[in-house]
């Protein structure tokens, strides 16, 4: 049995299916990565797990214990971190900690020791005096990631962390995660940002119109979307992108690509082309050989790998509620 | 760890001192505290508006105090005390009646629009504590401008020409007050999460409150005419214990309401309020049990009015719940002990129709043992006769509204808010209407007599000459309460099953 696990979940707003018997789990040490996009029923799924929000059915379970029927006693074992988190006014650092540290009820010097081990963590040391209001995006994401460990919860649930991080912090922010991850927190990550859960996620479920479109690690979903794209590439007619790489800027043969026929929508950076051509592998076989044969330098000429990109908007057809 | 071995091998340091009592009783309280009074006194210490005000409380009363004092001469001694003390409560009733119910509603409110109420509800804080934290708060801050103010009254009281009873009076009228007040403006804080409706709240909490310190500045700045008056008609009797009662009942109610709202709406929000209700009966009770003989039965009469007001604003909301529970409902119901009296307090309709009977039936109970206990024609008449009537349209009009929302308008009107929007707009219109009969034709109107409010007031009125209407509506009454009665055991029974169900 896994620590989390989400089992035929459904959230209906009145006339909107927003969660649709949605179902996956995840265990102590991994990230999970929640991809969809925007009002696919990502934060609602969240909101359910974090005990926020009741499901109109389904359940969600924390160590065998419902999010539902044992909301107070799980709500202790999950930190959670909305999109858009409030700020006190005319509050520190060190004083908005501290008040969520006394909110979950530490106390004395486990509430000191607390506090001290998430500044430390989170960076927040010089900043512990300043007030909150006043703090970068970047510096209150740490703010509100830290506010989510005060209590040292086993699960964390971050609902797009890296949303508005400059790539500096968004870095920072992923080593921050995977730290946690290898303390044995099992987190649940969402985020548009998708290059940023393809480096950090053990698994992700991908989820349009409330439902989970498929789930697993990004590998198996790889091997999944690949299979798909290899079934259709024997179709007639399919076609596939080629990245090809040159000794020499492509610019410079601009008329031995044009006469080729089957190639099409061609796509020139300096040295490398993106090129679509049939999907056929002998019929691409065929095609290097006459480029090689035109006095092309090639160094490169692949299928272009699938990234998490490409395989979320392979998955999606970008339909919203 | 590494802090610990540094420390042993230091060189020996002076032992440490133990800390006093006082800092080991500073440091207790401090690690217990309500963590939003924490927060909150933080804040507000270093808010502009806060020290703002704090220094301009200061400065004007010491401005008074110089300007007064130097005069004091001219005016003599006893009229410059009434000039100064009168000042000095004015703009101290500004700062509790005004600024702290103000900042009171805006923590409240910001608590939910600044998306920090998930948060809190995350962390396991009840609503209830958080409530309580924001009044604590608010009472704390109160105190401070108290303490700012209370220097410049003694020194006004050494003037001469103004009572110690007086000054105590002051001391005691302004701050209970401000609690009042600042309880109001945290239960309307809560009220809403839609921002708009908020921000309206907000500019009537402004309204309300600055209107109040206005239309009481007259007391204030002539407090050696209006202080006698006003203090004296207070001061003779029970005053300063109604008073008191009548504070803690209303702060009471408005934080367990503001708690109840900030509730999770799939859990329980039924059983606070329900018992309220109860507490403010049994609170007169009890109170009137102290009264001396011949007041026995009016104390109990006037209990049973303010218990007939709670019963029907429960009647309200117990009535019209749905008669299904949630699964976080029915697991709190679970864990009720059978000394909280789940069959009245738990939540849903069914236990909600008893919850309001049993209160109707105490609140008869009491007035038909005042009855017997006051004597003959007595004045306790039209107290009792709108009690009387107020429990008796209640039900007869709650049952009427919460059938037709159920079974007629179910579609529009099938769930709680809006079966209690019908019943408020059936109960002004009837009351619109009395009132226009009865401007129309006169108080003598047996149709205007049948409406609630302006019919009560005629009945009540009108001894003797009302009585078949009287009668009739207290036989409807009965009626209804019958059938709600009907109700609340075949869908208890219902509900019993389905829990029983739900176990299995």
């Amino acid at each position: 049995m896994s620590l989390v696990e989400i089992r035929n979940l459904s959230r209906r707003f009145g006339a909107v299916q927003a969660v649709d018997d949605v179902s996956f789990s995840f265990d102590t040490g991994q990230v999970f990565g929640f991809i969809g996009p925007n009002g696919a029923g990502k934060t609602t799924t969240m909101r359910i797990l974090a005990g926020l929000d009741e499901p109109t059915s389904g359940d969600c379970r924390i160590a065998g214990l419902s999010t539902i029927d044992d909301a107070d006693t799980v709500a202790r074992r999950i930190g959670y971190m909305p999109d858009d988190f409030g700020t006190y006014p005319n509050t520190t650092v060190l004083e908005y900690l501290d008040f969520f540290a006394r909110a979950y009820g530490l106390r004395g010097a486990k509430r000191q020791n607390a506090l001290a081990d998430v500044i430390d963590f989170c960076q927040l040391g010089g900043l512990s005096e300043k007030l909150v209001t006043t703090l970068s995006k970047g510096m209150r994401q740490r703010l509100g990631l830290g506010r989510t460990l005060i209590h040292d919860p086993e699960v964390l649930i971050l609902d797009e962390p890296s949303a508005g991080l400059d790539p500096r912090a968004r870095v920072e922010f992923r080593e921050l995660i995977r730290l946690l991850a290898k303390q044995g927190k099992a987190v649940l990550i969402s985020s548009h940002i998708l290059a940023d859960l393809q480096e950090i996620c053990d698994a992700v479920a991908i989820i349009e119109l409330g439902r989970v479109v498929t789930t697993g690690s990004v590998k198996e979903i790889k091997r999944q979307v690949q299979a798909t794209v290899a079934e259709r590439a024997r179709e007639e007619g399919a076609r596939a992108v080629i990245e090809l790489r040159l000794a020499a800027p492509v610019e410079r043969f601009p008329h031995i690509l044009a006469e080729q026929a089957e190639v099409g929508d061609v796509e020139i950076h300096d040295t490398v082309a993106s090129l679509s051509c049939p999907a056929d592998p002998a019929a691409q076989a065929a095609l290097l050989a006459r480029l090689i044969a035109a006095g092309l330098p090639v160094c490169h000429f692949a299928s272009r790998d699938h990234n998490l990109e490409d395989l979320f908007m392979h998955l999606t057809e970008g339909k919203v509620q | 760890m590494a802090a610990v071995n540094d420390t042993a091998a230091a060189p020996a340091a002076a032992p440490a001192k133990r800390p006093s009592l006082i800092e080991r009783v500073a440091g207790w309280t401090s690690e217990r505290a309500n963590p939003i009074v924490v927060r909150y006194a933080r804040q507000q210490l270093r808010s502009r508006g806060f020290i703002i005000l704090f220094s301009t409380v200061l400065g004007f009363a010491t401005l008074f105090s110089i300007t007064v004092g130097a005069t004091a001469g001219e005016q003599g001694e006893g009229e410059a005390a009434f000039t100064l003390f009168g000042l000095l409560a004015a703009i101290w009733a500004f700062a509790v009646w005004v600024f702290e119910p103000i900042a009171a509603f805006r923590a409240t409110a910001n608590e939910r629009d600044e998306k920090t109420w998930d948060l809190v509800r995350l962390t396991g804080l009840s609503p209830g504590k958080l409530i309580r934290g924001m009044f604590l708060a608010s009472v704390l801050q109160g105190l401070l401008y108290s303490a700012a103010i209370a220097p410049f009254l003694v020194m006004a009281y050494l003037l001469r020409g103004i009572a110690l009873e007086e000054i105590l009076f002051v001391l005691f009228l302004i701050p209970v007050a401000g609690w009042c007040a600042s309880a109001g403006a945290i239960f309307l804080g809560s009220v809403s999460g839609s921002k708009g409706a908020r921000n309206a709240l907000g500019v009537l909490v402004a309204i309300v409150s600055g209107f109040i310190w206005f239309s009481t500045l007259t007391v204030w700045l002539n407090f050696d005419f209006t202080g006698h008056f006003v203090i004296g008609g207070l001061m003779e009797g029970p005053g300063y214990v109604f008073l008191a009662d009548f504070a803690v009942i209303w702060i009471g109610a408005m934080l367990v309401l503001g708690a109840t709202i900030l509730r999770h709406p799939a859990s329980n929000r039924s059983t606070a309020p329900r018992v309220y209700a109860w507490v403010v009966f049994l609170n007169g009770v009890v109170w009137s049990l102290f009264a001396s003989e011949p007041f026995l039965s009016e104390a109990l009469v006037v209990a049973s009015f303010f218990g007939a007001l709670a019963a029907f604003l429960l009647g309200i909301f117990a009535i019209t719940e749905d008669y299904v529970i949630t699964p976080r409902q029915y697991r709190e119901t679970r864990d009720m002990r059978w000394w909280q009296l789940p069959i009245l307090f738990a939540p849903g309709a069914a236990r909600g129709r008893l919850a309001y009977l049993s209160l109707v039936a105490a609140i008869a109970a009491t007035v038909t043992v005042a009855y017997f206990l006051g004597p003959n024609g007595s004045r306790l008449r039209e107290p009792m006769v709108f009690t009387i009537l107020i429990c008796a349209h209640g039900t007869l009009l709650i049952t009427l509204c919460d059938a037709a929302a159920r079974r007629w308008f179910a579609r529009r009107l099938g769930n709680p808010v809006m079966r209690r929007v019908l019943f408020i707009s059936v109960f002004a219109s009837l009351a619109f209407i009395g009132s226009v009969i009865t401007s129309l034709a006169g108080d003598r109107d047996p149709i205007a007599a049948l409406t609630p409010i302006p019919g009560m007031w005629i009945i009540a009125d009108r001894p003797g000459r009302f009585d078949d209407e009287l009668l009739f509506i207290i036989l409807a009454g009965g009626a209804a309460a019958f059938v709600l009665l009907i109700q609340a055991v075949r869908r208890t029974k219902v509900l019993e099953r389905t829990v029983a169900e739900l176990d299995a």
